[in-house]
């Protein structure tokens, strides 16, 4: 047995008429992993997840889930896993009992009441259990939804912007209820564009933007790696048209038209930098610095394409 | 690939509880409308109609045109309906998430649309049974024949409920496409009392056909050959099949 949960290769989607919402992406994920897409709106990560739950056909590329193929078996694909969309909809015919009843019965489960009653109560939905779809507020239906997709005993939870419109406080009881089942073996994939939910939830995590991965790694040794670097801002006295040659082999940034030279520092090439500063006939005026965040390195690397 | 049985049966289930819970709707209103059918063609009609072959009264001849169209529409509203409701409350993608293969989609939406028809069948021959006495007289074909139709009307409402947007383009097709063809294919009079030139366009009718040979079950004459009529029921009913099944594996205007 294969410990990979998620793999997917050259993946890539163009919408009628539309973007290029996903283009040529790998993914990997592991079994027991709780794995997070991060990126801004119309990074393409529902483009993605809705490919994988059978909403959104691909325009080529692989989606091999638990080891089976997409294209051999789909309906394998979806007794494994389960979704909890993005957008909120529901039969408003139904209570919430029902609508897990059917939902249990969907995937051919004759009599699921304890494990619905188990799942409401965990999510704090029992005292719901007789009220029409209609009656819920917001944060009951996106609960609704978690028990809707758990509803199976699927092997990979998929979470799409779970905590998008919620209170602070219902957003701390999701985590909690998530890293649990993550913790009780569930193999779980977020997204979100909250940095402070991937930081807070999952051990890995992929930044997507422009239907690319632009990074993937442990959220660890991401923050480490960018955490270290930090940027100096020089003021200049006279406009910078372009980065002198002295500078070139760091990375640098003209801000402001011309008047700000932004360049990163890591902890091994100050030093140098700062030579190389010298040895250029730039007239700095004032400098300041500043400690480079995850979040700055998510902001640059997903809004810098963005703006130019 | 294993099939999903028990899951097949859950969508049956919830798309009769649909219309179950509408029963009274479902059940009266063609019970109202075929009362007043019996009513207005009955009194003005019935005696003035010559009879028909083998000594059939008009009202005779009305009743299984009448059960025919409460079938037809009951099993096309039921499926069709059921499709723009969950567009519209966006629980159509369910059809796309949930781990059933086409197929039982299709026999999901099916069986529910033919639960429906038969019993607006039944309701509507019983109703009618206290002013009009209609023969049966081969009931293996009108059992045979009126689930051919109730098969056909209910991929029919799942073919154009997948197609169409909106209710309005739901009453659009019923109203100018399906009602005329229903009233054009004979629900009201014989075939064969046109001239030659109105029997040779409706013969082109394929639910002339059905109306025919569920008909002749009861009163046991028909336009035409009952054989021909079965060929073009079964053919109809096949295209119908494969054009449903064509429309859910390739997710047509559902996926995106
Ligand atoms: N059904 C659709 N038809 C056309 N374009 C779409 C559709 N869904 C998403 N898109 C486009 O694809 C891109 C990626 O969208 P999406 O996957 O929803 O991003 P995210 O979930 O990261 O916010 C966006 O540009 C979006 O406008
Ligand atoms: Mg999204």
């Amino acid at each position: 047995m294969s410990d990979i949960a998620v793999n997917i290769k050259n993946l890539t989607k163009r919408y009628k008429d539309g973007p290029l919402a996903l283009d040529d992406v790998d993914l990997e994920i592991k079994k027991g992993e709780f794995f997070a897409l991060l990126g801004p709106n119309g990074a393409g990560k529902s483009t993605m997840i809705n490919i994988m739950s059978g909403l959104v056909k691909k325009t080529h590329g692989d989606v091999e889930i638990f080891g089976t193929n997409q294209e051999d078996d789909p309906t394998k694909i979806k007794f494994d896993i389960g979704v909890v969309p993005q957008e909120i909809s529901f039969d408003p015919f139904l209570t919430v009992q029902q609508t897990l009843e059917f939902q249990s019965g969907y995937y051919g489960i004759r009599d699921n009441k304890e494990y619905i009653e188990e799942v409401l109560v965990n999510l704090n939905l029992i005292d719901k259990k007789d009220a029409g779809t209609r009656q819920l507020s917001g944060g009951m239906k996106r609960r609704l939804l978690i028990a809707k997709a758990l509803i199976h005993k699927p092997k990979l939870l998929i979470l799409d912007e779970p905590t998008a419109g919620v209170d602070v406080e219902l957003r701390h009881t999701l985590w909690t209820y998530v890293r649990k089942l993550n913790e009780a073996g569930l193999t779980i994939l977020l997204t979100t564009h909250y940095l402070e939910e991937a930081e807070a939830l999952c051990k890995r995590l992929a930044i997507v933007d422009k239907g690319k991965i632009k990074a993937v790694g442990k959220t660890k040794s991401l923050i480490e790696e960018y955490s270290g670097k930090k940027t100096i801002s020089l003021n200049l006295k006279e406009k910078l048209k372009e980065v002198p040659s002295e500078l070139n082999k760091y990375e640098t940034q003209i801000l402001e038209n011309g008047s700000i030279l932004e360049i990163t520092l890591d902890p091994s090439n100050t030093e140098h930098v700062f030579k190389a500063v010298g040895a250029t006939s730039l007239d700095v005026t004032n400098f300041s610095v500043a400690e480079q965040s995850l979040e700055d390195v998510f902001l640059k690397l997903t809004y810098e394409q963005h703006e130019k | 690939m294993k099939s999903n049985t028990y899951g097949a049966y859950t969508l049956f289930k919830k798309e009769v509880n649909r219309f179950k819970k509408v029963w009274v709707q479902t059940l009266v209103s063609p019970l109202v409308s075929n009362l007043l059918f019996l009513a207005v063609f009955g009194l003005s009609l019935n005696r003035s109609m010559p009879e028909l072959d083998g000594g059939v009264t008009y009202l005779q001849f009305l009743v299984p045109g009448l059960v025919i169209m409460g079938m037809m529409n009951n099993a096309y509203q039921n499926s069709s309906s059921s499709i723009v409701i969950a567009k519209y409350n966006q629980t159509i993608s369910d059809l796309l998430t949930i781990p059933l293969r086409p197929i039982e989609v299709q026999y999901a939406y099916t069986l529910a649309a033919t639960v429906r028809g038969l019993m607006v069948g039944i309701v509507t021959y019983i109703s009618t049974l206290p002013f009009v006495q209609v023969p049966i007289k081969n009931l293996p074909l009108i059992l045979l024949s009126s689930i051919l139709i109730n098969v056909a009307f209910g991929l029919l409402g799942l073919a154009v409920g997948i197609w169409g947007k909106e209710f309005d383009r739901m009453a659009a097709i019923q109203n100018f496409i399906l009602t005329p063809l229903i009233y054009l294919g004979g629900v009201f009079y014989s075939l064969s009392v046109l001239p030659e030139s109105f029997q040779k366009i409706s013969a082109l009718n394929p639910f002339a056909y059905m109306i025919d040979l569920l008909r002749a079950g009861f009163i046991g004459t028909s336009t035409f050959p009952i054989s021909t009529s079965l060929i073009f029921v079964g053919i109809t009913t096949l295209v119908l099949h494969l054009l449903t099944g064509w429309m859910l594996r390739t997710g047509y205007r559902i996926q995106s």
